[in-house]
């Protein structure tokens, strides 16, 4: 991959960073992103409480100088555990995403360039796995692991590699017979230099659009099997987790509840909206081959 | 306003029209001027995104939602179509234009038999009953050259050949004797054979009915083969009009010239040629003349003022600022 | 003849995969790091050698791997899914009583979702950019955006805590449940002629329904307004419009049902959605189906009952997964060469 300053691809992350400079609701989608990044990385200095001690004498108190959103049923502070639940919800999230990445692109690949019994075999393998209706079998894995975030976190990228292989296969199958590779082959270039080296760049843009497209659905899960007792484990906090606890005292102390998922919505919005902008940009007939007719 | 009642069955007058995307605004037809006399075959030629199908599109009023006809005017048997209502507007389309498109798998829906795409089409223009219209398209079918016309009325689009397709096409634009045709590439996606039996089908159908036509194609045979005259659009512009034979055999744009050289019509027949440089960047168009930085001949004028369309003869027109010159030094 | 063909062949590709899954959860059996033997007879019960070697032996747990993987499939075929280590009762009698619990809600999610989401697509579509479609957009992106434990809690909260309607379970506490035919309360109560005992099990349903139908309502919104509005900009509407038709005859005769294939493909996954989000909502609704039992079976280190929950659970989805796919048959005449 040439880096030459007229290169198809670097006039093609251009255009593209251009088309999602030029919608405000991306922009403020990536800075409500980058926001709760920074919440995440400053947890620790922004909590005035650590978010598992427990304060038996001021159980459920309200929003206070002392205790800005109040105290839950042990007493613990709301502000440092919503703070600290951000950690979870947007690094674990990364986490899976990548590790999905990692798993599903060398698979797709391969399945995609050498074809035949190989390729039958992987794609029959994510049949199977894309045959467990949503997290069930990410629950399951998640279990037989042993609960845990790190143990939800895997099971889901376990889970979640089969769509990202389906798209890199896709693009792999449609690139493998196109002139350029031929001419690769005939200047004496192996498979592996013209899979990763020649084939591969074109799988980028896909790749970049489905992890932003999977972090809502990914925090989503994750937040669900806190919720459900197989991820992050309680007293730790993470946003499922509050939202599981909370739920036992609805009706007397519903924001307890409430809150953390509509921070949850505000980044899972924020990651569909710059999703969405992103692959409309990378759309070549909605960006402006339309002078083309 | 008086319009003087002429005998064309189109007229388009300075036509603009722009595309809204997200890259900016792009000038897809700057000023464009034609005119199709009634019974006449008018070819429109030009490279690929030349503005010739939207063109094609702005006179039946089907443009996409981020076109705009920004200014102009188009006439269609003296009437301004841009001023009809929308109800108008389906009555024409309903009963006096026809379209047809290049790619005939995209112009027949996928999920409906072909026959019920004829006979609704049928149902609508001449108001037959379903039974009349069912005996009437398998008499267009067989007219056009399908035997067993009952049989490929019961089949999907994709059960047929292209050639079979586009026929199907035709025979859905012809169920309403149109009083003019607007085929945009009929034949660039048949084979050569096919390409020719559908070219020779619609002259012979012009000749029998009187209808006018207005094909977009960039071959100029085809042209040559089909139509009396040509219009040769560039850059959203008809840079050049006229009789067909005038045109190929003293072409006076250097566009057109280059076009037919690269056509092979003219000239030395021994080595291809093409025509240097690509279309200007239509959304920020220059203020002289589109074709000035890809002209051998252009001088100081052609890059300062946009040139306008002379008349040259009584039939033929040419924007071009070397004709002026030419036309003013013969004076 | 085609038509034939490919039916067959969907079948026989379905019934592939359901192999497949059972040779997973066979695979994750394996993988436990736990000792079924010892979970069943508990730690007393470990302590007689002789016990421990005959459920062993009962189990087949001696045997070599494959032919340990026969006798699995051979009981699951049997309807045999093994025994609750927690309800100490043979799971397939829980699922019983559960499985149409979960399936009547998930066919009632989808089909709200589904009766909300088209209509509310194709208005959104037709009347792009005005009002309507701003507001179901904005509607479908935020409904997709939460999680459906969230807006369960919220639904409670709202609906049943603060307004009163019926917030949990399948039936109101002083009605009895319907005499069992189907298992489905809703056809049960009209089978026993009890329209008070129907208004009460549809009222239950609504709200579980409908929180579990979010994603999907949302999804579908968007697929079907962007599937139409690439269908409007095709030839073929061209053509129509050429015709001379009305714009609502282009829009419902040629446009939808073209625009409708998207949706339609997405069907199985969207129920497969439904059977999965299941775990949470009957959670939060205290549902008593196969996702509730999921979860009980988890904190209580119920094993059989949680893999042979998931099992089902795939296999249903499977079975939907045939049934859209012929659907997608019949609304699309070119899938039928293929």
């Amino acid at each position: 991959m040439k880096f030459d300053k007229d290169s198809p691809r670097i006039r093609e992350l251009k255009l593209t960073l251009y088309v999602i400079r030029k919608s405000k609701m991306a922009m403020v989608s990536i800075c409500v992103l980058l926001f709760f990044f920074t919440i995440a990385i400053l947890a620790p200095v922004l909590s005035p409480y650590d978010p598992t001690e427990v304060h038996p004498a001021e159980i459920f108190m309200p929003p206070s100088s002392k205790y800005p959103l109040g105290t839950d049923y042990l007493g613990r502070d709301n502000l440092s555990r919503i703070l600290y639940g951000a950690r979870y919800s947007m690094f674990a999230s990364l986490l899976v995403v990548v590790l999905t990445v990692l798993i599903g692109m060398p698979i797709g690949a391969v399945s995609g360039y050498l074809g035949g019994k190989v390729d039958e075999t992987l794609m029959r393998i994510t049949d199977i796995i894309l045959s467990f209706p949503g997290i069930t079998l990410a629950l399951l894995l998640a279990y037989v692991m042993g609960r845990g975030i790190f143990s939800a976190a895997l099971a889901l990228s376990l889970t979640g590699w089969t769509s990202m292989a389906r798209i890199v296969r896709g693009v792999v199958l449609s690139e493998k017979g196109k002139d350029y590779v031929i001419a690769a082959r005939l200047i004496g270039k192996n498979d592996f230099q013209i899979l990763f080296g020649e084939i591969m760049p074109n799988c980028m843009y896909p790749v970049i659009i489905q992890a932003v497209m999977m972090m809502g659905t990914v925090i989503i899960s994750l937040a669900g099997l806190s919720f459900i007792g197989v991820g992050v484990q309680p007293p730790e906090p993470d946003w499922g987790v509050i939202i599981a606890e909370g739920r036992q005292y609805l009706l007397e102390y519903p924001w307890l509840s409430i809150l953390p998922g509509i921070l949850m919505i505000t980044v899972v919005l924020s990651y569909n909206l710059v999703g969405d902008r992103l692959r409309d940009a990378l759309d070549p007939r909605l960006r402006g081959e339309l002078a083309a007719k | 306003m008086v319009k003087i009642l002429s005998n064309n069955i189109l007229s388009v007058e300075d036509l603009h029209v722009v595309f809204k995307t997200y890259l900016g605004t792009v000038h897809a037809l700057n000023g464009v001027y034609l005119e199709v006399g009634r019974g006449e075959a008018v070819g429109l030629v030009g490279e690929t995104g030349c503005g010739k199908s939207t063109l094609g599109l702005s006179i039946v009023r089907l443009l996409d939602e981020s076109a705009e006809i920004v200014r102009g005017k188009i006439f269609f048997n003296n009437e301004s179509i841009l001023e009809k209502s929308t109800d108008e507007m389906r009555e024409i389309r309903m009963k006096y234009i026809s379209l047809i498109f290049q790619d005939p798998t995209a112009a027949l829906n996928p999920v409906y038999r072909v026959g019920d795409q004829i006979v609704e089409a049928l149902q609508m223009s001449k108001g037959l009953k379903k039974v009349e219209a069912i005996e009437e398209s398998a008499k267009i079918l067989s007219m056009l050259g399908i035997p067993e016309s009952k049989k490929v009325m019961e089949q999907y689009p994709h059960e047929l050949s292209g050639g079979m397709r586009q026929r199907v096409m035709i025979a859905i634009a012809l169920s309403k004797n149109p009083l003019l045709l607007i085929a945009d590439e009929p034949t660039s996606n048949l084979d050569v054979t096919i390409q020719a039996q559908i070219l020779e089908l619609i002259s012979e159908l012009r000749r029998n009915t009187r209808m006018s036509l207005l094909l977009i194609t960039h071959d100029m045979g085809i042209v040559a083969q089909v139509c009396e005259k040509v219009a040769v659009m560039y850059a959203g512009q008809v840079i050049e009009f006229g009789p067909v034979r005038a045109v190929f055999k003293n072409p006076i744009h250097p566009y057109t010239r280059g076009l037919l050289k690269v056509a092979n019509l003219i000239g030395e027949k021994s080595r291809l040629e093409s025509i240097q440089g690509t279309i200007p960047d239509l959304r920020h168009l220059p203020p002289g003349c589109l074709f000035s930085s890809r002209c051998p001949h252009s001088f100081s004028k052609c890059v300062q003022i946009r040139p306008y369309s002379i008349l040259v003869d009584n039939h033929r027109s040419v924007a071009c600022w070397l004709v002026e010159d030419k036309v003013r030094y013969c004076l | 003849m085609g038509l034939l063909y490919y039916i067959l062949k969907r079948i026989f590709f379905g019934i592939l995969v359901i192999f497949g899954v059972l040779t997973l959860t066979f695979l994750i059996t394996k993988i436990i790091p736990q000792n079924p033997v010892a979970v069943w007879l508990g730690l007393e019960g470990m302590q007689y050698p002789e016990l421990v070697k005959q459920v062993t032996e009962l189990w087949k747990l001696d045997r070599p791997i494959w032919e340990q993987y026969i006798y699995y499939v051979g009981n699951v075929l049997r309807g045999d899914f093994g025994r609750s280590s927690w309800s100490r009762g043979p799971v397939i009698a829980d699922l019983a009583a559960r499985f149409p619990a979960t399936v009547e809600l998930s066919i009632f999610a989808f089909l709200i979702a589904m009766s909300i989401a088209i209509p509310t697509g194709i208005l959104s579509a037709v009347y792009r950019d005005k009002p309507i479609d701003h507001f179901s957009r904005i509607l479908s992106v935020v409904g997709i955006s939460g999680p459906s434990f969230w807006w369960g809690i919220i639904f409670l909260y709202i609906f049943y805590l603060q307004l009163g309607f019926a917030g949990s379970g399948r039936i109101g506490e002083g009605m009895s449940p319907p005499i069992t035919v189907t298992g489905f309360y809703l056809i049960d109560s009209l089978i026993e002629g009890r329209l008070d005992k129907f208004i009460d099990v549809l009222s239950h349903i609504f709200l579980p329904a409908l929180t579990l139908g979010i994603g999907a309502t949302g999804f579908t919104s968007r697929l079907t307004r962007s599937a139409l509005l690439e269908v409007l900009r095709k030839d073929y509407i061209k053509t129509a419009r050429m015709k001379g038709l009305r714009e609502r005859v282009v829009i419902y005769r040629h446009a939808l049902r073209n625009a409708l294939i998207a949706p339609v493909t997405y069907m199985g996954l969207l129920f497969g959605s439904m059977l999965g989000g299941s775990v949470f909502v009957e959670t939060v609704f205290t549902w008593r189906g196969m996702g509730q039992y999921i979860v009980t079976a988890i904190f209580a280190s119920d094993y059989p009952a949680l893999l042979a929950t998931t099992l089902v659970i795939a296999i249903i989805y499977s079975v939907a997964n045939i049934i859209v796919d012929l659907l997608y048959t019949v609304i699309d005449p070119r899938v039928r060469v293929g």
